[in-house]
């Protein structure tokens, strides 16, 4: 049988109906999720494993029975299973948009034609073939039969939700909630069920709760609706899906205090790697042209501008922060660091001697923060290296209190 | 039903056996099966023969045609083969180590010589020229096999191929070497010395030609009818009426309009022509008796359905992730060649003073931006962009047009009038969409 395709969004479904199906109709398939295995050699392992269907045992490393180190090593298996005229076998493979660019994909569908093996494979995938995901060479993978799981409208959306209601409370309630708060408020901005469950989870006892202590009877929706609106737009404007969900919901309940992020720095680091990494987030946010004027005093301070221009540069600021940092050689960050120092009266001017026999512990120290990542080289040879900074703009932030540098003397952009 | 039964076993066969080839293919085959024959029978007539032509033309099946005649004609003994056939795939066999030990592999199993998985690179090389000196003292031939020739022509030494050619000059050997590429400039990345060693003999299969459409043999209605039509001397019952009927749903106006405007798109090649056959045959299931009109269009319906799977995808997204998409299709309208999720956001950021309904925190905008990277329709600029660095500045790209956002919003159920006119316009003016949008709600 040909390849079939079955893509759709996330929680539409695809392997659940693909595996009730295969259930339903008693024939056993081989699974194996390309997330797990993303990469070529260990997917091949997995995929004979699954159709070997040998036990795998802890002598061998786990690693099962046939040893594919490469394709043609995959064709050969299974070129053997097809000359022994078993049942049709099934596999199926979810997540393919992992594997989109490797050729194994393109020899996976072709398998028929290269080893006569009629195997019923099955892709599941969040992309559409026909978009420019697969565009690497499309045509070099035979197109596969396809089926689609589209996304769920509202209406859907809200039936499968009303399945959430716990046991013994009221429909009419429910459902009645879902439509005024969950509907409109969550779920447009994600359609995700697990979130929306774990929202559900967290609000709907809030809502009943006045109903079971008696407060408002269950018939009067509009004073439920004013005695919830509240708490339901507090949990709303702090909705975010995902994992962090959980506490922000919870916290929006309670308290509703906002979450004070603490000041401190939560991890340490010496006190040069920490103006070193200063030195490198001004670089990577300023422009070089701005070092003179930030740092020559002899330079014109502060030339007087029309408003216009001034204008113009605020703006120009603006956008060189969103567009983001940019990399720097190491000299450019070394200057700054020194600057930064000579600023803090530690050091007293002009001690060059003194600057180079600090040097070699400089080099130590960038060099660790490039293997911590807070550092990395992005392009150059060794002679001239540039470097990017990848701290965001909250941790400079508390790096800089604590090290008594203000930033905002510094980070100007343009 | 037997006929629907036949043709569906007959369609999902590599070779599909039964099905005339198109005059086009019928010729090269011809030419390709008297090579082979020449060179099974006069020793030191040894050739290599490259086929070219699009994805889906029909190069293999060709091939597989032309081999199979050959094998046919001359392997009477089943103990003892004439003619062995070695396959090799670019895509799996092109490094020199994997390709040798593959040959030697076939070589061994087509004749019953033992194998070593050890033997290494060189061994197996040796063992190629050895096996093919003996064999041609046997009048043995074989026939090399190159699909994905490209592959093979693209590392820098080009060891697979200058030996198999080299090893083909010496008199004392019988052998011939079939490439088959979909590269139209496969011979310039040929090394030099194994381009001296290919004969330059070669056919380019063309794919279906527009003027053609209508044409009684090669035209794509009918490539459609030999694949669905009943051969002679098969299910003879049956075999009129079934024709009959295939041959009055392919002349039905409204399957040739759809299968014209397929054809106008790109989607028509022969692979394309054969998936549709094998859909209609499907769609007329099991319990049908004669293939209809209504059966080939659905069949088309489906291929062309695939090409729009985009817009369905973003018709199934959520309020914000059209927000944050729309938001990059107006930043690349203003001239941004790739942006970042700073970017997204501070556009995103700037319709809160449109008073909408759907204004979300920025964590949640960093969720809908992951799905949307996670759905392809924003993908990152550059390879790198991706993993180095920090997140909110990786740089991406909509990889969607346009056109196709505006028909997946209108096809959303839930979409803001609002969120149109911002995709349609630079400018909005607050006012009766805004609205309509708080109306919504």
């Amino acid at each position: 049988m040909p390849p079939v395709l079955v893509y759709g969004g996330p929680s539409t479904g695809k392997t659940a109906v693909l595996r009730d199906t295969f259930a339903h109709m008693g024939i056993g398939y081989s699974y194996v999720s390309c997330i797990e295995f993303d990469k070529p050699r260990p997917l091949l392992q997995a995929i004979i494993g699954q159709l070997k269907g040998k036990k795998r045992k802890a002598a061998d490393g786990y690693a099962g029975e046939g040893k594919a180190e490469q394709l043609a090593d995959l064709l050969v298996h299974l070129q053997g299973m097809a000359s022994k005229k078993e049942a049709r076998r099934y596999l199926i493979l979810d997540h393919v948009e992992r594997i989109r660019d490797a050729d194994v994909l393109a020899v996976l569908l072709r398998l028929r034609e290269y080893t006569g093996l009629d195997m019923g494979l099955f892709l599941i995938s969040q992309i559409p073939w026909g978009s420019n995901a697969y565009e690497f060479d499309t045509l070099r993978c035979p197109r596969p039969l396809q089926i689609c799981f589209p996304g769920y409208r509202m209406p859907e959306l809200l039936q499968i939700l009303a399945k959430c209601r716990p046991e013994g409370d009221n429909e009419r309630l429910f459902s009645i909630f879902l439509g005024t708060f969950i509907g409109p408020m969550f779920a447009r901005c994600s359609s995700r069920i697990e979130d929306l469950q774990r929202v559900i989870e967290q609000l709907w006892p809030e809502y009943i709760r006045p109903v079971r202590e008696g407060r408002i009877e269950a018939s009067k929706q509009q004073q439920l609706y004013f005695a919830f609106k509240d708490k339901a737009i507090a949990a709303k404007e702090l909705f975010e899906s995902g994992l962090q969900n959980h506490a922000s919901l919870s916290a929006a309940l309670s308290a509703r205090a906002a979450l004070g992020a603490s000041d401190a720095l939560d991890f340490e680091l010496p006190f040069t790697s920490k103006v070193l990494l200063l030195a490198a987030y001004i670089c990577s946010r300023n422009k070089p042209a701005l070092d003179r004027r930030l740092f020559d005093p002899s330079s014109r301070a502060g030339r007087r501008r029309g408003t216009m221009a001034s204008d113009r540069q605020a703006e120009a600021a603006a956008e060189a922060k969103l567009r983001g940092p940019h990399a720097f050689p190491l000299e450019r960050m070394l200057a700054t660091f020194w600057e930064l120092r000579s600023a803090q009266d530690e050091e007293p001017a002009g001690a060059a001697e003194q600057r180079d026999a600090q040097s070699g512990d400089l080099f130590m120290e960038i060099s660790s923060l490039v293997s911590m990542r807070f550092l990395s080289q992005v392009t150059g040879s060794l002679s001239d290296a540039k470097y990017a900074c990848s701290i965001s703009d909250e941790v400079a932030e508390k790096m800089a209190k604590n090290v008594k540098v203000s930033l905002k003397e510094y980070v100007l952009y343009v | 039903m037997q006929a629907c039964t036949i043709i569906r076993s007959r369609l999902t066969d590599l070779l599909c056996p039964g099905v005339a080839l198109r005059p086009q293919l019928e010729a090269a085959r011809a030419k390709l099966s008297a090579l082979l024959c020449n060179t099974v029978e006069k020793p030191g007539a040894n050739s290599s023969y490259l086929l070219i032509g699009a994805r889906g033309t029909g190069k293999s099946l060709l091939v597989g045609r032309a081999v199979q005649e050959l094998v046919q004609k001359y392997n009477t003994n089943a103990a003892s083969p004439t003619v062995g056939i070695v396959q090799l795939n670019g895509l799996i066999h092109s490094e020199e180590r994997v390709a040798f030990r593959e040959i030697a592999r076939q070589l061994c199993a087509i004749f019953q010589v033992s194998f070593s998985r050890a033997a290494a690179f060189a061994d197996n090389l040796e063992f190629l020229l050895d096996i093919l000196k003996t064999l041609h003292k046997g009048h043995k031939t074989v026939v090399f096999i190159l699909d994905e020739f490209d592959m093979f022509a693209k590392p820098f030494k080009q060891t697979v191929l200058y030996n198999l050619l080299d090893a083909l000059q010496a008199s004392s050997v019988q052998a011939a070497v079939v490439a088959i590429s979909a590269r139209h400039n496969v011979m310039d990345s040929m090394e030099k010395r194994v381009r001296s060693r290919f004969s330059h003999r070669r056919d380019i299969i063309l794919e279906l030609a527009i003027e053609d459409f209508d044409h009684p043999e090669s035209g794509p209605v009918a490539l459609l009818r030999s694949f669905l039509s009943l051969p002679e001397g098969q299910c003879t019952q049956h075999r009129k009426a079934w024709n009959t009927a295939v041959q009055a749903s392919l002349q039905d106006s409204d399957v040739w309009k759809a299968l014209r405007l397929l054809f106008d798109k790109g989607l028509a090649s022969p692979r394309d022509l054969l998936q549709i056959a094998q859909h209609a045959v499907i769609h007329l299931g099991s319990g049908g008796t004669l293939l209809l009109a209504q059966h080939i269009q659905a069949a088309i319906a489906a291929i062309d359905q695939a090409q729009n799977s985009v817009v369905d995808i973003i018709a199934s997204q959520g309020i914000l992730e059209l927000f944050i998409l729309v938001a990059a299709l107006r930043l690349h309208r203003k001239g941004y060649q790739a942006v970042n999720f700073e970017l997204l956001w501070a556009e995103y950021a700037k319709t809160r003073g449109m008073q909408h309904a759907d204004i979300y925190s920025k964590p949640a905008a960093a969720r809908a931006f992951q799905r949307l990277l996670d759905a392809a329709l924003l993908a990152f600029a550059g390879a790198r962009a991706g993993r180095a660095g920090l997140w909110e500045f990786a740089s991406v790209v909509a990889a969607v047009a346009e056109e196709e956002v505006s028909e997946g919003l209108q096809r959303h159920g839930l979409c803001p009038p609002l969120l149109k006119s911002w995709l349609a316009k630079d400018i909005v003016q607050v006012g009766s969409s805004a609205d309509e949008a708080m109306g919504g709600c």
